[in-house]
């Protein structure tokens, strides 16, 4: 067990350093002078001298792999730079923003799991009647919504036109309910389907047929029972999609003016902010990457097939 | 496809409905220069904001161009990159799909530690970065798209190709000594088409979505182009006084995606026959 865990966290490592080469080519081949977008960020008029200027203070006239070691060498100690913009290390904002994003981003898997689990069950024990075709109808049209307009229709309804909640902001409870309901729905259609053909294959599974024959209530045969067995999947796949959250989360703060990674981040696109655009990707990109261990060492831990195997 | 294959497809009401929707959005995209009641990039200040009228079916919007022809003229814009969206990656992935399953060896396995590296990324981030460094324009969403989800359809590819390797007709072909690209050509390719095909329809629907999620931040698809992310990106400073601007162009995304989904459903359930048999018990 010790040596599985062992050797699926030595895995990433090499994962994470491709995904940072990566970016950082990215970054630094396309076509666009990170010294030209620094000076016009900082409101220097751009001459050749002060872009030769720059690229000396940046390090820009290196060879490229020096300077991705200097980058790397930094980031592992946690300097990504300073922002072009701000001029304050990058670090430190992307860790004043990270809490928002992480608020968003939790209690919206926890939101939609809880409005799944309902819809999903019920609607596998009434099968093929009114509530599944209802809740198969909705999913449909869940799943086809794009998160913004159904940001947008929630403001206009329950903020502008009720006033029930802030319009937007980030602040207590009441704050949070509209983001993070917005996000949730975008993937209560994944899970409320799932959930339903897993209730259904154990359903007909000989174990709740003897149950039924011992005459055991069918309210604890499925709360007991079946609910155990169905709802691994959807634990596993909502692990999953924790990065799938973290990258819906950029319009959803961005509906919401939600004080988030994700608006910091697509103020940075606009704005060519290399060193914030660099951070974020390498730093979101970990995040999904440790997640995904997490999972996978969670499987290990309950399902003995799997540390045989290696892979899931 | 056969006949038994078209025929269940147009068993399912909504699969038939969506057919029709999307036929007329075809249409609609095609023909947009005649179908228009007006010039779609018009600016007309004296009529900014106006509600529906008879000049202007739906209304105006902030600039008074009618809402209706930007519209229609977004279906081509919406349907038009989509497909080239989808085309090249396609093109793309089949080819490298194909390569890498087919040879095998340490071209596959290289190819698999390029896929774990590249599917590490979130396709959305990765397809945001790219057009934050590149700048926002119709080439430039066309090349984000493509780079950031390709992988996921080549490492599918690969997958079909091996388990189409393996089947007796092909290595029959292999042992006759029919030349691998022969072989690649004649057998593994036609057979892969189908189910690729299917998955594209399948997923042009999120593509749809994702075009649309990039202009609404602002770096997709730049106005005037009447794109329909774009025009709810435009509009969302009038909510409080016009929510119909925003509504409009909401509600085409969700037809056109929602059409895209039921007949990409509907094509699964059609070719698939063990889908059946699970939906049977």
């Amino acid at each position: 067990m010790a040596w599985f865990i062992v050797k699926r966290v030595l895995s990433i490592i090499p994962i994470i350093l491709g995904v940072s080469i990566i970016t950082f080519l990215m970054v630094h081949l396309l076509p666009v002078d990170p010294a030209e977008a620094y000076l016009r960020l900082s409101k220097i008029p751009i001459s050749d001298e002060a872009v030769q200027l720059v690229r000396t203070e940046l390090g820009l006239d290196q060879p490229l792999y020096t300077q991705y070691l200097n980058w790397l060498s930094g980031a592992i100690r946690l300097d990504f730079g300073s922002s072009y913009i701000t001029k304050n290390p990058v670090w430190e904002e992307m860790m004043n923003y990270l809490p928002a994003t992480l608020e968003l981003t939790f209690s919206s898997i926890i939101l939609a799991f809880l409005i799944s689990l309902p819809i999903g069950i019920f609607s596998a024990l009434y099968k093929d009647r009114l509530f599944d075709h209802f809740s198969r109808t909705l999913s449909f049209v869940g799943a086809a919504t794009p998160s913004f307009c159904l940001g947008f229709l929630f403001i206009y309804i329950f903020s502008l036109k009720l006033g029930y909640f802030p319009v937007s902001g980030r602040g207590g409870l009441v704050h949070l309910i509209l983001p993070s309901l917005t996000l949730a729905l975008a993937s209560v259609a994944v899970y409320t389907r799932m959930l339903r053909g897993s209730t259904i294959d154990e359903l007909h599974q000989p174990y709740v047929l003897y149950a039924r024959a011992r005459g055991i209530r069918e309210k604890i045969i499925i709360g007991k029972h079946v609910l155990k067995n169905a709802i691994t999947p959807l634990i596993t796949t909502m692990g999953m999609h924790i990065g799938h959250k973290l990258s819906g989360s950029i319009i959803v703060e961005n509906v919401f003016a939600w004080p988030g990674m994700g608006r910091y981040f697509v103020n940075a696109l606009s704005a060519r902010d290399y060193p914030v655009i660099l951070c974020y990707v390498v730093l979101v990109t970990t995040i999904i990457i440790i997640c995904n261990l997490l999972i996978d060492i969670f499987h290990a831990v309950i399902d003995p097939r799997v540390r045989k195997k290696g892979v899931y | 496809m056969n006949s038994v294959v078209l025929k269940k497809l147009m068993n399912n009401k909504l699969t038939l409905i969506s057919c029709i929707m999307l036929v007329l959005m075809l249409v609609l995209a095609l023909f947009a220069p005649w179908l228009t009641p007006h010039d779609p990039n018009f600016v007309s200040l004296e009529h900014k904001l106006e509600g529906p009228s008879s000049t202007y079916l739906l209304g105006t919007d902030h600039l008074g161009r009618d809402i209706l022809s930007r519209l229609i003229y977004g279906t081509q814009i919406s349907l038009g990159i989509s497909f080239i969206v989808m085309v090249l990656i396609i093109l793309i992935s089949v080819v490298i799909g194909t390569f890498s399953g087919y040879i095998g060896g340490v071209i596959d396995r290289i190819f698999m530690r390029f896929c774990d590296l590249l599917m590490a990324f979130p396709s959305l981030i990765l397809s945001l970065a790219l057009l934050g460094i590149l700048g926002p324009g119709m080439v430039n969403v066309i090349f984000a798209m493509v780079m950031s989800y390709w992988i996921w359809y080549a490492r599918w590819i690969r997958g079909m190709v091996i388990t189409a390797k393996q089947q007796n007709f092909i290595q029959a072909a292999r042992i006759a000594g029919t030349p691998s690209y022969k072989i690649i050509l004649f057998h593994i390719i036609p057979t892969i088409l189908p189910p690729t095909i299917v998955l594209a329809t399948l997923n042009l629907g999120s593509i749809i979505l994702s075009i649309s999620g990039l202009s609404f931040l602002g770096l997709g698809i730049q106005p005037p182009t009447p794109e329909w992310g774009a025009m709810l990106n435009d509009s969302k400073q009038f909510l409080k006084s016009n929510p119909m601007l925003m509504l409009y162009p909401g509600v085409c995304i969700m037809l056109v995606v929602m059409a895209f989904n039921f007949i990409g459903d509907a094509l699964r359930d059609a070719l698939d026959p063990r889908q059946e048999r699970i939906e049977v018990k």
